[in-house]
Parts: C-alpha cells; structure tokens; sequence
C-alpha cells in the first residue's frame, strides 16, 4: 500500500514555484489510480517526488509511505532496493526516456540485473520475452535494436516491459498515451490492463483513457487536488466544476471548450481564493476564500457547492 | 558500419587529394613571378637587370616554364613520393628540417594532449556530476580564467616570474647542450617544465569546460532519470549510463586535438625559443620559404583529416544513430 501523505512540492527560481500543493491519497494494494490533469497541473512532478527522482532544487514537505514505511526517509541504499524492485517507474515515452548508446533489451533487462541477481546475458534474454507479451513483433531483433529504431508506441510499451521487469508491486506512469493515435493509445490501455495484482498509479491527461485502466481518479488543478472519487462515479456524475468543464471538453461529448483562460500562474497562490474561480460558471462570493477538501459519500472534492452536503471538511488546509 | 566506414575512409583521402591540389593552385595563382620568392626579390630585380638567362636558367631548373598541368603531375608524383624539394632558407631538404624539429614538437605536444586531456576529463566529470559543490567552486572560476586569457599573455607572465625573477627554470630553448645520457635528459625536462605546465593548464582547462557541461547536461536527461528509478547505485548511473553519453564531445574533441600534435603551438614555441614544428612554420613563412611552408601545411592539414576519421570512425562505434543515413 502506498500513502501520499500532504506532499508539496516546490521549485525556487527567481519566484517559488508550487508545483503541488498538499496532495493527499492512499493506493491500495492491486488498485489503480489515474491522476488527472492538465499540463502544468503538477501531477508529473508528483510522481517523480514519491521514488524521490525530483531534481536536488526541488523541495518536498509531507510523507510518502510504503506499507507504512517512510520512502522520503530511507537512506540511499534503502532507497536503491525499492526502485524498479517494488516500485517502478515508467517514463514519458516521447522523450530520450530510452539511453540513445544502449541496447532496448539491455535496458527493459536492467532491472532483472539489479534486483534479481541475473547476469547480463540472462537478463537480456529474460527481456526477449518481457517484450513478447507486448507484442512488438519480433522481439528477438527489436531486443538488440536501439531505440532510435523504435516508434513512439513501440517505445512506450517497451518501457512498460521495463518497468515490470523486477515484478514490482507498483508501477508509476507517466503520461503512457501522450502523443500516441487512438489506436496506439488503445493497445497501451490494454497493456496496463494486463498488470493484474499489481497496483498501478497513473499520470494522465487523457479522461478516456484514465476511464479504461483505474478504478479511481484524483483530479489535480493548479497543484491541487480537486476531486477524488471511483472512476464510474466520476466519470459519470461529476462533482467539481473543473471536472464537469473537463467531461465535456472532450470529442464524444461535444468538444465544448471553453477557451476564456488558464490555470493561475504557480506564484502568488496565497489569497487567491478557489483557483478556478475565474473559468467556473457557479462562482460565487465565498470562492474568494480557498475551499477545503470536503468529503461527499466516498468522494472528495474542492469547491464551496457542496460544503452544505459533506459531513467533514479535510481541516487540514 | 561497413558502408559508413567506408564513406568515410572515401572522403579523407579526397579531401586530402583537394587540400593538395588547392595548395598547389594557390601558391601558382599568387601575384608575381614565383622566382621572385624563390631567389629573393632584390635578388630578383638585379639578376633581372643585369643577367636575364641566369634567371631564366632558374625557371628552367625549378621547371616554372612547363605548362600548368605538367607542373601539378610532377607536383603530385613528389607529393606522393615525399620530395618536397629544397627549403630556400638553408638550402637542405625539406623533409630533413621538418624531421629536425618535429621530435622537440612531440616532446611537448603528446605530454600536453594525454595530462591535459586526462586531467580535464576526470576533473571536469567530477564537478559536472556534482555542481556547485567544493570541487566545481574552485576549479570553475580558474578554468573560466584560463579560458579567457591569452596562453602567450600568461607564457610571457609566467617566463618573467619564473625564469626571470626566481630563476628556477632556463629562460628559454630546449637544452643547454650539456652532458649525455641522464644528464642530458634531466636537462631537457628542465627546460621543458615551464613551457608544458602552460600549455598543460590551457588544455585542462579546456577539457575541463567541456566534459564538465558535457556531464551536467546529461545528467538531466531523461533517460538518467530512468537509470535512477530502477534503483541503480550513483556509481552505475555516472559509469554505466551518463558517462557513454557524455564522452562523446570530449572524444570528439580529443581526436581534433590529436590533429594538431604535429603542428606545435606557434606563440608558447615562440616565446620560449623552442624550435619545434611551430616556429619552423612560423620563421617559413615570414621568411617566404615556400617549400617548407607548403610542407608544414601539408602535414597539419593531413592530420587534422585524419584525425576527424578517427573521431568519425570512433562515434560511430559508440553511438548508433550517427551510422544511419
């Protein structure tokens, strides 16, 4: 089980930067989690934080448990043998997520070397059939290839390979679907499906494809968690009005987007009130102060509508 | 590989044939009669008031009265055949004064490529890999100096000081001509010191630049952020994953460097009466010795091709996108 307990994270440049702000949630064994949000949201930065994979100028507050044990607190060496062991990570396919110099099967092999005690030769052919239940197509080549010679979706679903390589417990993704067509985008859907026991904790800006792979989805906006709630429930009766905007921004639903404006800047949050109040429909007077997480049945959601209706507001903030 | 290899095996040797030829034509297309640089000019003038077949006999003997093409076969076969004639400064050939200086130029210009090339690489992994720390607060600022300074601003500086003012070292030249055996060759490495510290510090600090912005940029790459998440040690991380990555500038450079082994440092040579390949360039062609120059030319261009095969055939064993068209 893994518990994110009130993470923040923070960048000082020449302003702070808060890329996430007090996020809180717990990931059970074998569920699947999709954090949702749009570029900026900080729902990337958080999923590096939790393996501590963040840059040294970053800056942390809060916890990260795993199975109760603080991951923030261990020493390096602790640190070394949960990476890729119990919790893996499983990069953006788009960029040089892949070292350029070596070969793809070494690399989804690597971590079979690290935790398994496999020798090279062993890991290597280990990773043969690690891609052949991805189905690339002969996997025996594509293992000695480099990655250059690799599509984007032939990447991704080489780095999934990678990431459960070890037989993790978790696996973070990061943006699996990003920049994939629909089609390629369904087979990446069909692989996390295939993760079974595992639990799986994915970043994402796609709601469709959060619907396909999670059972639940913690909506982020503006470093901050909006809503949480069962994916079936959010997905069809949505609480926040961000997520509502969201829902029907997208093609099947009419592709109604309001285009009046952005998430705030990720400076001067303090005293800004609800940070979707200038882009909500139902703002009101009270939205100029910043609304808890209140709790509605087994959701959470962050806007002042349903402070009639929550029995207990998250304090905390 | 094998076709890339070969590509590239191709383009050496006719850039090679180019340079040759361009050199050729230049030196031909120059203003002026070249018996004039071959006799000298007020020499020239006076043979040509006074004694006209004598210049004439000249043309004839260096053949500059054969049509063009002749001439460039005839260039090419000595070319080819390693006779670059005779050096119009002291009659001897060619060949026997280049040979003559080149083993003072190596005696300084390997010493400097391997400690420099050494010392930066390593130095400049260590700050790269972690910045702003001890290491990269102190050697940053001095190889940033030495970057921006003159080497013959700080050569004459240090000869001054050292030379001069403590007189730890000769002032110059590349032995005092003493003694056989041991003697001789504590001799020499004293004369050495001065000029191979300086050039020593100018090439590390190069080095040290490069590799140092070459292994901070890696070290943000994303793939480096995925070597961490498997849970590979710092060690396997720099060794295994950044350090592949980040050679391949250096090694570039390295190999470039490596061109100019033959050539010398013209300014260090200079100032500290060194006579190496860079001084032998530098007094031919202020002395219009036109051989000697063309040879010097020759070897320095040969190598500088040479060297870009060698850095081309390198990276394309180590990075297997350059071998893809």
């Amino acid at each position: 089980m893994l518990e994110i307990n009130h993470v923040s994270v923070k960048f000082s440049a020449d302003s702070d930067v808060q890329a996430v702000e007090d996020v809180s949630f717990v990931l059970p064994e074998g569920s699947k989690l999709a954090l949702v949000g749009e570029t900026g949201s900080g729902k990337s930065v958080l999923l590096l934080a939790i393996l501590r994979l963040l840059p040294e100028t970053a800056q942390t507050r809060g916890d990260v448990l795993l199975d109760g044990k603080s991951i923030w607190q261990m020493k390096r060496k602790e640190l070394d043998k949960i990476r890729g062991a119990v919790i893996s990570y499983v990069p953006q396919g788009g960029g040089e997520a892949l070292n350029p110099l070596m070969r793809v099967g070494f690399q989804v092999g690597e971590p079979l070397m690290e935790h398994k005690g496999l020798s090279r030769k062993e890991a290597e052919a280990k990773s043969v059939s690690l891609l052949k239940r991805f189905h690339l197509g002969d996997e025996e080549a594509l293992a000695r290839a480099y990655p250059h010679t690799f599509s984007g979706g032939m990447r991704q679903r080489a780095m999934v390979a990678m990431g459960i390589a070890a037989d993790p417990q978790i696996v973070l993704a990061d943006e699996p679907s990003k920049g994939l067509d629909e089609k390629r985008v369904a087979l990446v859907a069909e692989t996390f499906q295939q993760l079974g026991e595992k639990s799986l904790l994915c970043v994402t800006h796609d709601l469709l494809f959060a619907g396909k792979i999670s059972d639940h989805i913690c909506v982020l906006y503006a470093a901050q968690q909006v809503e949480y709630g069962p994916t079936e429930k959010l997905m069809s009766a949505p609480l926040h009005p961000y997520t509502r905007d969201m829902l029907r921004a997208i093609p099947e639903n009419g592709m109604e987007v309001d285009k009046a404006g952005f998430a705030p800047a990720h400076t001067g949050y303090e005293n800004f009130g609800c940070r979707y109040r200038h882009r909500c429909k139902d703002c009101m007077e009270v939205c100029k102060k910043m609304p808890p997480l209140f709790t509605v049945g087994d959701e959470k959601v962050r806007c002042w509508l349903y402070a009639d209706a929550s029995g207990t507001a998250d304090k905390d903030l | 590989m094998g076709k890339y290899l070969i590509r590239r095996i191709l383009t050496a040797v006719f850039t090679i044939y180019v340079i040759i030829t361009v050199s050729f034509f230049m030196v031909r297309f120059m203003p002026g009669d070249p018996l004039q640089h071959l006799v000298g000019q007020e020499e020239y003038y006076y043979l040509l008031d006074t004694d006209p077949e004598e210049l004439e006999s000249i043309a004839e003997k260096y053949g500059l009265n054969d049509p063009l093409g002749v001439q460039y076969v005839r260039y090419l076969k000595s070319v080819v055949t390693l006779d670059f004639g005779i050096a119009y400064s002291n009659k001897k050939p060619v060949v026997e004064n280049v040979f003559s200086c080149i083993h003072w130029t190596v005696l300084l210009s390997i010493p400097t490529w391997i400690l420099g090339g050494l010392l930066g690489g390593v130095l400049g992994v260590l700050a790269g890999w972690r910045p702003g720390k001890r290491l990269d607060c102190v050697l940053t600022p001095i190889a940033l100096f030495l970057n921006t300074v003159p080497s013959n601003c700080i050569g004459v500086l240090a000869l001054a000081l050292f030379a001069y003012k403590l007189r730890w070292v000769p002032i110059g030249g590349m032995t005092s001509g003493i003694g056989t055996g041991w003697v001789r060759t504590l001799d020499i490495l004293k004369h050495m010191a001065l000029p191979l510290s300086i050039l020593v510090l100018f090439r590390c600090s190069g080095d040290f630049m490069l590799m140092k912005s070459s292994v901070s940029q890696v070290r943000h790459a994303d793939y480096t952020t995925t070597a961490a998440s498997k849970g590979l040690s710092d060690r396997k991380i720099l060794f295994r994953h950044v350090m592949r990555n980040a050679m391949l500038p250096y090694m570039t450079s390295m190999c470039m460097q490596m061109g100019g082994l033959l050539s010398g440092s013209m300014m260090i040579e200079t100032i500290f009466g060194w006579k190496g390949m860079g001084q032998l360039f530098y007094n031919a062609v202020s002395s219009r010795d036109f051989p000697t120059a063309q040879f010097c030319f020759l070897i320095s261009a040969f190598c500088v091709v040479m060297a870009n095969l060698l850095s081309d055939i390198l990276v394309g064993v180590i990075d297997p996108r350059v071998t893809v068209k």
